[in-house]
């Protein structure tokens, strides 16, 4: 029996009809093949529009529908519910996009309505010969996969086992607790960082449900939606983490000094290290490249030291596979790179310090024991802090950073508390955009702060006079007096902003996330939903999406475990039916698309010699049905035939014949050209 | 630089002869219009410019200019040229109007930068240990090396431009000290010492206090009009007057007193501040009695 | 007043060439007779594009003496021990140096006159 189409032509207010003609538009698709009715309306999505469409596939007994509107992206879903909804099988739905692929990118009416009757009438073509399918339900594994163990990891991990699930926290330095875990107080109620973050990590610690891999990386995930399966992989830290019990006596006694990375250099720590006092889990590891046994085979005083015999020079990575149905990704950022910008002096000059070294400098377990002093071990008399230090800036990153405003006021508060400098913030413009952060602005206007409203220049060692003598020179304009300021000072702050990790692109190639031109996780969409991802099972939460304070971090984290949890909690996931099929009796066996498949979901086993797609893998990309020379693979719903039908479509529908009557098309036996 | 930098001109042909690299003056050059024709007419100045790029262009060879202003604006009509557009098309316009034309292939070398990445560091040293008058070594002086702007703003091209470090080697080369201070790519202010001369003068006076500051017993420039510029600034001038005058030698005469060249030919006599062979001699007799053979 | 150094086009973090507006405004303010008898600057640039167009080769010593001589004469005056210095070192030209091929020059500059926007 012939099929019966119903075109549904939206205006879509004035996106479309503001530039088609929809009204020609919805004529001519009456007089297309198999059409039975043709309509058009305003908001096609809307309840009335979509109520237009179930009642003809009621009464007029429809098989297959097109709507013309906008992008499949936007509002597919949609309307296949109101298909499926009124009795037909959604995959014989196909939209014609006539706004984002007509009206909104072509600027002359007349083509416009042209394009919009091909695109339609190709449509019509295709759709005649659409098959119906069906989703194939699968299982989730009630498990969770969380990447990073920073703040926003940890909090994650913890809204996910306390709803009840299990999770799986990988960590890849020796603990948990991120950057966050570098600062002394946070913006704006000044608490301090360790005090309000180390609960979380102890309670990550402790919690029955999260398996906490610290000194751990992923390498390697394979699967498909809900049914994940990821290869951890366990460096060798060269201690027993189940002996240890974390006395210290190890790194107290070791002999090796090496440059201290949790104090960005300034200070040092020993080849076995933990990484700060409050880490979890209080386990030291060795640095092989630090340590005098592994350079030269001497020393072993941890090994004699420890009481617990935890001391394992043999020790070798492990690799570990878990099974789960979800994965957050967090893994953070890193700060850029001061050196970059050597008008600032940081590198040359000694007393210029990033914000992470001002960080621990002020620190009370920092590598200044919280006591500001320069280089010399003075007091300084001035301070200058540097907004804007590589971001806003279209030679390194063009975005802002959103946090160094607020933690450079901060900084200038704790300045003010620590010493009795004079103090100068050098900004651009003032960001306080939180709850609470306009409000500290104000608090350090009255401490006596001096605001300079200008990107400094420069810093330089050239004294000009008495006053400048060993001093810091900064040059920057004040742009709200109009004067150019040289000011010496003793000490300068660089606030360098937050920058996505150099490893990022392992990371999202690894998980298959695309990454925006900065170099941050894309979101599944900016506005609507910030923690998922294109992968409906992966989300991101915390800086690795882009940068953020810890509020944000938090929400964030929150909301990428609501979308696992409401994922794992279902107990089970929809497969997209559109697959592709192999025709073994077409098949030579030539393995072109085995190699071919994005998704490696093609494989070859058996006797004799067949090769299938596994349908759980396979995303419908069509990749191997276009490669195959044997033309044996058929994609679901992109096959051949319904591809050349809507070719034919695109260019035959200029010769539509006559307008017919209902009946007439009904009866002719409606032609397959 | 037949002109003021006369004795830059006669030190660069003395050095370049010993070195044993032919220089061929381009046939009818013209002045490429520096930071003053483009200040008057965008056009002219591409064009003058342009035209020394068009001669220079059936030779194959490449064009070396020991001037940075010069450098910089070649390079610049070069990459108008290279880029196309509308003044690509007026610049080739008005050079088709006196029979010439260039398709974009003359590439610009600055002195600097071709002594250290051509010729290169080990040769010019081969060069400073094998000279015969021991008399003219560097030995024990502190030079310091002022690059001015040009050389590295905008186009800091094979060289570092907040740092750069040709001069430096070149300076070490020729076994001398490095006198590195802060201001080593400050303006000296270019044009201003003639229309805006106290403006002019602060900037210059300003890098020698900096030079002198790093106890730079000579200053090296790699720009003939910084070198006079500095040189004035320091003329008639009790500030840098007699154990306080700086000698400001160029690249080449530099290099030629280390290789072994008399001033003289190096065009020592020619600069603005009399005597400065005689100053470099009787520093070399203080600092440095065993390089001179005793 | 700015001499080119091109210090604020490098620091620049919207990378705006700044120093080429400098030259575009020099330009304008010729055209636009913005200028004062006292800030003289323009007529050093257009002397010096003068005696380029005229010779190709620059003549310091026709361009200060173009320059100071009526306008600024208490300064050509105080520049006498200079001038006097670089006479006798030989680096101050009286002659004028030429471009050899003064015809396909001259059509060159006419040509590129001819073209300013």
């Amino acid at each position: 029996m012939a099929p019966r189409v119903g075109v549904y032509v939206c205006h879509c207010g004035s996106n479309i009809a503001g530039k088609v003609d929809v009204k020609a538009v919805t004529e001519m698709a009456k007089n297309l093949p198999n059409v039975v009715v043709s309509r058009d309306y305003q908001f096609m999505c809307s309840e009335p529009g979509q109520e237009l469409i179930r009642q003809d596939i009621r009464e007029k007994d429809l098989d297959a529908v097109v709507v013309a509107a906008c992008s499949p992206l936007m509002h597919e879903k949609t309307f296949r519910g109101t298909c499926s909804s009124a009795g037909l099988n959604h995959y014989r739905m196909q939209m014609a996009n006539i706004r984002e692929h007509c009206s909104w990118v072509t600027e002359d009416p007349v083509a416009a309505t042209k394009k919009a009757k091909a695109i339609i009438a190709g449509t019509v073509g295709k759709v005649r010969h659409l098959r119906p399918l069906a989703e194939r339900e699968v299982p989730v594994i009630q498990s969770v996969l969380v990447v990073g163990g920073g703040i926003a990891g940890i909090q994650a991990a913890l809204q996910c086992a306390d709803a009840g699930y299990k999770v799986y926290l990988v960590e890849r330095k020796q603990s948990i607790g991120g950057h966050m875990a570098m600062l002394d107080k946070t913006f704006p109620t000044l608490d301090c960082s360790a005090c309000i973050l180390t609960p979380k990590m102890v309670a990550v610690g402790q919690h029955p449900n999260i398996k906490l891999f610290a000194y751990s990386e992923v390498e390697g995930i394979s699967g498909y939606a809900g049914n994940m399966k990821a290869k951890i992989r366990h460096k060798a830290a060269y201690v027993d983490f189940e002996k240890c019990n974390g006395c210290g006596i190890c790194h107290e006694k070791c002999p090796a000094k090496v440059p201290n990375e949790f104090e960005q250099g300034r200070g040092q720590r020993r080849a076995v290290y933990t990484l700060f006092p409050q880490a979890v889990p209080n386990k030291p590891v060795i640095d092989r490249a630090a340590c005098i046994y592994f350079k030269n085979g001497k020393c072993r005083a941890c090994e004699k030291l420890c009481k617990r015999n935890a001391i394992d020079f043999e020790q070798q990575d492990r690799v570990e596979e878990v099974d789960v149905g979800a994965v957050i990704l967090a893994t953070g950022h890193q700060v850029f790179d001061a050196k970059r910008m050597p008008q600032y002096g940081y590198g040359k000059y000694p007393d210029v310090y990033t914000s992470l070294e001002f960080e621990r400098m002020v620190n009370a377990s920092g590598f200044s024991q919280g006591k500001v002093r320069t280089s010399e071990g003075k007091e300084p008399e001035s301070i200058a802090i540097i907004h804007c230090t590589g971001s806003r800036d279209q030679r390194y990153n063009v975005y802002c950073s959103e946090v160094c405003c607020m933690y450079s006021l901060k900084f200038a508060h704790l300045l003010h508390e620590h010493t009795n400098a004079r103090i100068y913030n050098f900004y651009i413009d003032m960001r306080c955009v939180g709850k609470g952060y306009e409000e500290f602005y104000d608090r350090l206007l009255n401490e006596g702060v001096r605001f300079v409203r200008g990107k400094v220049a420069g810093i330089s060692r050239e004294a000009r006079d008495a006053s400048e003598r060993g001093k810091l020179i900064v040059q920057a304009e004040d742009t709200l007096t109009g004067v150019i300021r040289r000011i010496p000072v003793d000490m300068v702050i660089l606030a360098n902003g937050l920058e996505a990790r150099a490893d990022a692109g392992e990371v999202g190639r690894l998980f298959g996330i695309s990454r925006n031109k900065a170099g941050f996780f894309i979101e599944q969409h900016p506005k609507l939903n910030p923690f998922g991802t294109s992968n409906n099972c992966i989300f991101i939460a915390g800086t690795c999406a882009g940068p953020k304070d810890i509020p944000y971090t938090v929400s964030q984290a929150s909301a990428a475990a609501s979308g696992a949890i409401t994922l794992l909690s279902r107990g089970t996931a929809l497969l997209e039916a559109v697959g592709a099929h192999i025709n073994s009796d077409l098949c030579s066996k030539c393995l072109t698309c085995v190699s071919i498949c994005p998704y490696q979901a093609i494989s070859v086993d058996g006797e004799p010699q067949l090769v299938a797609v596994d349908e759980t893998l396979c995303h419908g990309c069509g990749t191997c049905a276009a490669a195959c020379p044997a033309g044996a693979i058929e994609a679901d719903n992109f096959n051949d035939e319904q591809i050349l039908h809507e070719i034919e479509g695109l260019f035959s529908w200029e010769e539509a014949p006559e307008k017919k009557t209902e009946a007439e098309l009904v009866e002719s036996g409606a032609p397959t050209k | 630089m037949k002109g003021t930098s006369r004795g830059y001109e006669e030190s660069v042909l003395a050095v370049f002869s010993k070195l044993g690299i032919t220089l061929e003056e381009l046939p009818d050059w013209n002045c490429c219009g520096s930071t003053s024709v483009i200040a008057v007419n965008k056009v002219l100045a591409m064009v003058l410019a342009a035209r020394n790029l068009a001669l220079a262009e059936p030779s194959g060879l490449q064009l070396l200019t020991p001037c940075p202003s010069c450098w910089l604006e070649l390079t610049k009509a070069n990459n108008v040229i290279k880029e196309g557009g509308k003044l690509a098309e007026k610049m080739k316009e008005a050079l088709a109007a006196g029979g010439l034309t260039y398709k974009g292939t003359t590439t610009v070398r600055h002195l600097v930068e071709f002594l250290v990445n051509e010729v290169g560091v080990e040769k010019i040293k081969q060069y400073v240990n094998n000279q015969k008058y021991v008399g003219n070594a560097l030995t024990g002086l502190r030079i310091a090396p002022y690059y001015g702007c040009q050389i590295v703003r905008p186009y800091a091209e094979l060289d570092d431009g907040y740092n750069p470090q040709n001069m430096e080697k070149l300076i070490e080369a020729l076994g001398a000290e490095v006198a590195q201070f802060e201001l080593k790519t400050a303006c000296c202010s270019g044009a201003l010492m003639a229309t805006r001369k106290n403006v002019g003068l602060e900037m210059s006076k300003q890098i020698l206090r900096n030079t002198k500051e790093a106890k730079a017993d000579i200053v090296v420039s790699a720009c003939p009009l910084c070198q006079l510029n500095l040189e004035l600034a320091q003329f008639g001038n009790s500030e840098f007057a007699g154990k306080n005058e700086l000698p400001i030698l160029s690249i080449t005469q530099m290099l030629g007193l280390a290789m072994g060249i008399p001033p003289r030919e190096l065009g020592l006599p020619r600069s603005i501040l009399p005597g400065v062979g005689k100053r470099i001699t009787d520093m070399q007799k203080q600092k440095a009695p065993a390089a001179i053979g005793g | 007043m700015c001499s080119s150094c091109y210090e604020c086009t490098v620091k620049c973090p919207a990378q705006i060439k700044i120093t080429e507006i400098m030259y575009a405004l020099k330009r304008k303010s010729v055209r636009e007779g913005l200028v004062t008898r006292d800030a003289d600057v323009h007529r050093f640039y257009k002397l010096f594009t003068d005696i380029v167009c005229k010779y190709g080769r620059m003549n310091e010593m026709m361009l200060i003496m173009r320059y100071m001589m009526f306008n600024h004469p208490v300064d050509l005056a105080l520049q006498m021990p200079v001038g006097m210095r670089m006479f006798s070192t030989g680096t101050l030209q009286i002659q004028p140096h030429k471009v050899r091929n003064q015809d396909s020059f001259n059509k060159i500059v006419q040509k590129a006159l001819s073209l300013e926007e």
